[in-house]
């Protein structure tokens, strides 16, 4: 046979009658097997309509009747072909639906009909489109239609669920709330999700004999905001079960907030006109657990809140005592300088004035006596200028500067020196060390480092007197060592307590105030300071100046 | 040339009042000495008021010691009035006290006071003390009041 391009126009159409059956050839026996392949594809074709998802109608527009449809419309429409046929589309369509125009809607062109009832008893959204079409000449529409049901309802939950989001994003941003104010932000925004008219908290009191209610609506009066919590119904029942109710007795959906093992609330959404379903339930689900962490987020904030409130009382008291206290301790100290020094000028003042006035009406132990009444009154004098030194470098504020501490323990050990001159007294003192630190309070502490050395070292045939510093990692150490009387190292801590002496006023003068002192101002720097000694060798102390002093070594 | 004007001894313990008596004796410091027990008397004093305004407020000391710690009006506050008042702005004040605190020190020059010193424990040192300021506020210093006269 020649292909269909070859072919004359007189030769197709001779072709297309031979086919039609028409003509004078058509009873010729040789174009049976031929309308039988035809009529092969056709069924073929039938078939492969048939299967198609999307329901298929053609209409002749004269008549509105239904000519043809395909399987999937009879499944569509819930009716079987033969009663189809010839039919109005729109009679076919459930009667209500059609009726109802807020069941129709068209889009764009496209018919949306909604809750049509199908065999299976669920409702479907069917989306139709109309086309034209030209069959031999005669004009016919054509329906196409499709079950959008599924898509629908995804599309649903789609917006449902952003919703809910935007709820649960609204109700985290309530601020400056009560919980009160918050519980029924959130419980209106179920109520909206849901369609519901009402929607209630009731939270469970800790020994669980009471409900507190909160409503998505002012109508709850305030005397029945609470409620016994053994009264029966559905709360009880769901705190029993540990499990949602959706309908039945409660009427909308019952909903427990659990807390570990422990039912800590009930949500209550109530007046849907339609009934509640599953995705009801789930919104309520999944806001309720919002609802209760804002809640305990609320909680946690406002407690943490009032520790704060708490903690700034208390540190405003505990300044409050602070500076009382403080000034206390300076009229105390101020009281110390002025009244406690006066009495012991007196006492002095006159023994000297009966010595110098009577010593010839007077005993030699009277006159011995007197001079210990002398002397002890200067001791006590130099007691109470030491504690106030002390109680003066406490109150003092430090003052880093950048010096050469080994020019200033030549300056100190010269003056030792000059007031105490001694023979055979070696001091070497390290050359090139720099500090940051109060100068003031460091000529306090080099003087009575070397002060005590030379003291120490006083009974010895020789005095040597050693400055130096070790360097360390960051920081850097300095000794102050002497081969002088030394000491007992299971006393070493008692060494830097004020009044506390390791040898008599005899042996070695001294108020025992000097290391406490040094120990002070050393704190004060953040550094730290101790010792080692050896009875009748001598002593060390060492003493670092904290973590903000820089030192180096001259060049 | 010794000054044989009154010297003004603002004291309120009776013990340091004899004890700086005794001082002056033993430095053979004759001048006559008026002893007031408060702040408040101090400026009657000075300025002729109160329980002295019989006496004559021309006739003011060649120089005033002065303690810190006085009932009624404190030492500085009576400082601060001599140096407000033309009358006694020029006499020398020496500041005799037992406070070696900051601001006792630091207010009293700020003051105005002439000199500051502290009543040391030791007798003899305060003898000593007493000495040298006699030396220099009654012999050596040119007094403004003796210009005066």
């Amino acid at each position: 046979m020649k292909r269909r391009s070859e072919q004359t126009r007189e030769e197709q159409l001779l072709l297309r009658e031979k086919i039609l059956g028409l003509g004078e050839t058509s009873f010729r026996k040789s174009y049976y097997p031929e309308l039988r392949i035809r009529l092969r594809e056709l069924e073929r074709f039938r078939f492969i309509l048939d299967q198609v998802s999307v329901g298929i109608v053609i209409i002749d527009p004269r008549t509105n009747s239904i000519v043809d449809l395909n399987e999937e419309t009879c499944r569509l429409l819930n009716k079987p072909q033969k009663e189809l046929r010839g039919m109005r589309l729109a009679d076919c369509l459930d009667q209500r639906s059609a009726l109802n125009p807020e069941m129709t809607e068209i889009e764009n062109g496209v018919a949306i009909i909604r809750d049509l009832p199908s065999a299976d008893g669920e409702l479907r959204t069917l989306e139709i489109t109309m086309h034209h079409a030209i069959f031999g000449g005669e004009e016919y529409r054509i329906a196409i239609m499709r079950d959008i049901t599924r898509q629908r309802a995804a599309e649903q939950a789609i917006i449902r669920t952003k919703d809910m989001f935007e709820s649960v994003i609204r109700i985290s941003a309530v601020q400056d709330a009560g919980e009160e104010e918050i519980l029924s932000a959130a419980l209106r925004e179920a109520a909206a999700l849901t369609e519901s008219t009402h929607a209630y908290c009731a939270i469970l009191s800790p020994d669980e004999t009471f409900f507190t209610i909160s409503s998505s609506s002012d109508d709850i009066p305030a005397m029945a905001r609470l409620s016994p919590a053994d009264r029966g119904g559905p709360w009880e029942e769901v705190i029993k079960r540990r499990e949602p109710i959706l309908g039945g007795r409660c009427g909308g959906i019952c909903l427990p907030i659990s807390e570990g093992d422990r039912v800590v609330a009930v949500i209550t959404l109530r007046g849907k006109p339609l009934p509640y379903d599953e995705f009801d339930l789930r919104v309520a689900t999944y806001l309720g657990e919002a609802l209760w962490q804002i809640v305990l987020r609320y909680r946690a904030e406002e407690r943490l809140w009032q520790l704060n409130e708490e903690l700034e009382r208390r540190v405003m008291e505990r300044t409050r005592e602070l500076a009382n206290l403080n000034s206390e301790l300076e009229a105390f100290t101020y009281s110390v300088s002025h009244d406690l020094r006066a009495p012991l000028r007196s006492i002095n003042g006159f023994s000297l004035a009966i010595w110098e006035d009577f010593a010839d009406d007077l005993p030699e132990d009277a006159r011995l006596y007197l001079e210990r009444i002398r002397s002890a009154s200067e001791r006590m004098g130099t007691l109470i200028d030491d504690l106030l030194l002390l109680s003066r470098i406490s109150r003092a504020e430090l003052r880093r500067q950048e010096f050469s501490l080994t020019d200033l323990a030549h300056e100190v050990i010269e003056e030792i020196m000059e007031q105490e001159p001694r023979e055979n007294a070696h001091v070497e003192i390290e050359e090139g060390m720099v500090v940051s630190a109060d100068r003031g309070l460091m000529r306090s502490v080099l003087m009575n480092l070397f002060s005590n050395a030379w003291k120490f070292t006083g009974k010895k045939e020789k005095t040597e007197i050693l400055f130096r510093s070790q360097k360390n990692n960051e920081s850097t150490t300095y000794c102050i060592s002497d081969n002088g009387a030394g000491f007992d190292m299971a006393y070493k801590k008692k060494l830097f307590l004020p009044f506390s002496r390791l040898h008599t006023t005899e042996e070695f003068p001294g108020t025992g105030i000097g290391l406490a002192t040094i120990a002070r101002i050393i704190s004060k720097h953040e550094g730290s300071i101790h010792a080692e000694g050896i009875p009748g060798q001598g002593a060390t102390f060492y003493f670092t100046l904290g973590s903000k002093e820089r030192t180096g070594v001259l060049q | 040339m010794i000054s044989k004007g009154t010297i003004l001894l603002v004291e309120d313990n009776r013990d340091d009042e004899v004890l700086t008596l005794r001082a002056f004796q033993k430095n053979r410091i004759a001048n006559p000495v008026a002893v007031v027990r408060d702040g408040q008397e101090a400026l009657d004093y000075l300025f002729a008021t109160g329980s002295y305004t019989e006496r004559d407020a021309d006739d003011l000391p060649v120089i005033i010691l002065l303690d810190l710690k006085l009932p009624k009006v404190n030492g500085l506050e009576v400082l601060r009035e001599i140096r407000n008042d033309e009358r006694t702005r020029v006499i020398p004040v020496i500041i005799l006290t037992t406070s070696i605190e900051d601001e006792d020190v630091i207010g009293s020059y700020t003051l105005g006071a002439n000199s500051y010193i502290r009543k040391p424990v030791d007798f003899t040192e305060f003898v000593e003390a007493v000495r040298t300021l006699g030396n220099y506020w009654l012999l050596l210093n040119t007094n403004p009041s003796a210009g005066r006269r």
